[in-house]
C-alpha cells in the first residue's frame, strides 16, 4: 500500500516564475527505505517539506495514508504520522533538557503523562540515549543531538520518518551512528524511511532511490540493481565511492577481479 | 616558514573547578612548505594545537616555533601580532565571518589589517576570484547575495588574499556535499602547489588527508598519538579504529583485493584507471591468477 502519493505534485515559490516541482506522480510503500537524491536546487528539499504539509503544492496534491495533506481536518494527523528530522541538529530543540524536549512534543499531541513516561523510556532505548536524557541538548555530541532529536519524533510513533539531509553536519563517527538508528528503525519497527541526502553511500543503504534534476524524478531505481546505474550516476557529476569507479574501470577492460565483484555485486 | 612545538601543554580554565588539559606535552614540526593532516574525533584537542600556531591560545607550557619567532606563555601582544601576519587560517564555515558591504570590500579586510599594500592586492583580486572558482563580476555584490558555496569560496579568497607563509585549514569541508568537498579541497591543493605556504588542515575525514597530505598526526586525548606518512598510518588499521577512526575506503578497497588474490599494489594512492591498469599488468605477468 502506498503511504504517501504524490499526484501531479507541482510547487512554484511566490517571487520565482519557475516551478520547482514539475508534475510528480509517484508512490511511497509501506516500509520501504527510500532515498531522495540530485544537486542543489533539484528540488528534492521542497519536495521533502510536502510530505508533511510544511508546505503545501501549489499544483496536484500529496496524500498520506489516503488523506490530502491540503485538507485540514486530516492534517494533524498527517502531521503526527510523517516525522521530521533537519539538517541542524541545533534548531531543533526547545526544552532544557532531552527528556524534557521528547516530552514536549508529546504534551502538544495530547499524551497522557504516564504514557509520556513510558514513551521516553522506550523510545530512548530504542536509540540508545538513556545515559543523556538528563542533559542539556546544547552539550551533546552531533550524532547524540540527532538522535535526541529522533527520540522527540519517535515517542509520537510515526508511520514514516523524513530524514532530510540530517547526517551532513555530522561527523563520521556522528553519521555512523545516524544511519545505524534508521537502518534499525526501518528493518526493525517497519517505521518507512525517506532520507534525502547527498552522499551515495548512503543511498545505496536504502532500498530505493529517486534521482531528481530540475523539479522532475528522473530516475526511479532498486538499490539491487546498482550496478547498472552507476554510469549515469557518474555522468551526472556525482562523485561514485572508489570502490564503484574501480568496478567500472574493470568491466570497461573486461577484466574480473572477484574480490572487487563480491563487494559490489554481493556474495 | 617552518613551525615546531617543543614539549607544549595547554590548560584550559586553570585553576578553575573545570581546569582541563587540552594539549599534553606536545612535540611535533611542520616543514616549511609541506602538507601535514592532523586528525582526530571531536575533543581530541587538534583545534587547540593549530590555535597555538597563530597565537590564539598561548601554550601554559613549552614553546611553539614559528619561523625565528617563539611563542610561550609570557610572550607579548607585539609578538604574537607579528606572528599573526605569516598565518592565515581558514576556520569552519568560515562564511559565517563574511560581514562587510561588498565581496571586495570582505576580501581587502585581511590585508588591511595586516598593514598589506592594499592598491596592490586590489588589482590582483580578479585572479585571486579567479583561483577560488569564482568571477570578478562579484566584487559589487553583496556577500549575503551568493549562494552558500560561493559564500564559502569568497571567505577562503579573503585569508588567501594576504598569500600567508603558514595556511592553517580548520575542516575547511564541513557541511558541504561531495561535489563541493571535491572542488574545495582541488582549490587548496592548487594554491599550494602555486604558492607552497606551510600546509596544516584539521579534518575528521581520513579520506582528504589521504588526497593531500604528506605526512600526519592523528590526535586523541589532548595527545599525540600516532604519527607518519599516510601509508604507514594505514597499516595500522586496529589502533585507529580504537579511536573511532578508519581508514579512507579506497585503501580498504586495495587492500581487500590484496588479501583476496595476492597482488601487491605499489601504493594506496592510485587512482581507478592506475590500479585497474596495474591489475592487468600481474595477470600478464603472471604475478595474480586471473580469477
Amino acid at each position: 500500500m502506498a503511504i504517501i502519493e504524490l499526484r501531479d505534485l507541482e510547487y512554484q515559490y511566490e517571487e520565482s516564475n519557475e516551478k520547482v516541482l514539475k508534475g510528480l506522480n509517484k508512490k511511497i510503500h509501506q516500509g520501504e527505505w527510500l532515498s531522495i537524491i540530485g544537486a542543489n536546487g533539484s528540488g528534492k528539499s521542497t519536495l521533502s517539506r510536502l510530505f508533511n504539509g510544511l508546505s503545501q503544492p501549489t499544483g496536484g496534491s500529496v496524500l498520506v495514508l489516503g488523506k490530502k495533506t491540503t485538507d485540514e481536518a486530516s492534517l494533524q494527523m498527517i502531521r503526527r504520522e510523517v516525522g521530521m528530522v533537519f539538517q541542524n541538529p541545533e534548531h531543533q530543540f526547545v526544552a532544557p533538557t532531552v527528556r524534557d524536549d521528547i516530552a514536549f512534543g508529546m504534551e502538544n499531541a495530547g499524551i497522557p503523562r504516564e504514557v509520556m513516561l513510558e514513551r521516553i523510556d522506550e523510545v530512548s532505548r530504542w536509540v540508545n540515549i538513556e545515559h543523556i536524557l538528563h542533559m542539556e541538548p546544547h552539550r551533546l555530541s552531533g550524532g547524540q543531538k540527532q538522535r535526541a532529536a529522533i527520540a522527540g519524533i519517535l515517542a509520537l510513533r510515526p508511520q514514516v520518518m523524513v530524514f532530510d539531509e540530517s547526517t551532513s553536519m555530522l561527523d563520521p563517527n556522528g553519521r555512523k551512528e545516524i544511519l545505524e538508528t534508521m537502518n534499525r528503525l526501518c528493518r526493525e519497527s517497519g517505521i518507512t524511511i525517506v532520507s534525502i541526502t547527498h552522499y551515495l553511500e548512503e543511498a545505496f543503504m536504502s532500498d530505493r532511490i529517486w534521482f531528481m534534476k530540475a523539479g522532475r524524478i528522473e530516475k526511479d531505481v532498486t538499490t539491487a540493481s546498482i550496478p547498472d546505474q552507476l554510469e549515469w550516476m557518474e555522468a551526472e557529476g556525482m562523485p561514485l565511492p572508489y570502490k564503484y569507479q574501480l568496478y567500472r574501470e574493470a568491466k570497461k577492460r573486461r577484466i574480473d577481479i572477484r574480490a572487487l565483484r563480491t563487494m559490489v555485486e554481493g556474495e | 616558514m617552518e613551525v615546531n612545538f617543543q614539549n607544549v601543554s595547554h590548560v584550559y580554565m586553570k585553576k578553575t573547578p573545570f581546569e582541563t588539559l587540552a594539549l599534553k606535552n606536545i612535540d611535533a614540526s611542520f616543514r616549511s612548505s609541506s602538507v601535514t593532516a592532523v586528525i582526530g574525533r571531536t575533543g581530541s584537542g587538534k583545534s587547540t594545537l593549530v590555535q597555538h600556531i597563530n597565537g590564539l591560545l598561548k601554550p601554559s607550557s613549552g614553546v611553539v616555533t614559528v619561523g625565528e619567532h617563539q611563542l610561550e606563555a609570557r610572550t607579548k601582544r607585539k609578538m604574537v601580532k607579528t606572528v599573526r601576519s605569516h598565518v592565515g587560517m581558514v576556520f569552519q564555515y568560515p562564511e559565517h565571518q563574511l560581514f562587510e558591504e561588498t565581496v571586495e570590500k570582505d576580501l581587502l579586510f585581511g590585508p588591511k589589517n595586516k598593514g598589506m599594500d592594499v592598491a596592490e592586492i586590489q588589482k590582483k583580486l580578479p585572479e585571486l576570484l579567479q583561483q577560488v572558482g569564482l568571477t570578478e563580476t562579484l566584487l559589487k555584490r553583496s556577500p549575503f547575495e551568493l549562494s552558500g558555496g560561493q559564500m564559502r569560496r569568497v571567505a577562503i579568497a579573503g585569508v588567501l588574499a594576504t598569500n600567508p607563509d603558514i595556511l592553517i585549514l580548520d575542516e575547511p569541508t564541513a557541511g558541504l556535499d561531495p561535489q563541493g568537498q571535491k572542488e574545495i579541497l582541488e582549490l587548496f591543493m592548487n594554491w599550494q602547489r602555486t604558492y607552497q605556504p606551510t600546509t596544516i588542515m584539521i579534518t575528521h575525514q581520513m579520506e582528504e588527508a589521504a588526497a593531500f597530505a604528506e605526512y600526519m598526526y592523528v590526535m586523541e586525548d589532548a595527545e599525540i598519538k600516532m604519527q607518519g606518512e599516510p601509508e604507514a598510518i594505514y597499516a595500522q588499521r586496529e589502533k585507529l579504529r580504537e579511536m573511532d577512526l578508519d581508514i579512507p575506503e579506497q585503501v580498504q578497497v586495495l587492500q581487500q583485493i590484496e588479501r583476496d588474490s595476492g597482488i601487491r599494489f605499489p601504493h594506496y594512492k592510485l587512482s581507478p584507471e592506475e590500479a585497474a591498469d596495474y591489475w592487468e599488468q600481474a595477470v600478464q605477468n603472471g604475478e595474480v591468477p586471473y580469477v
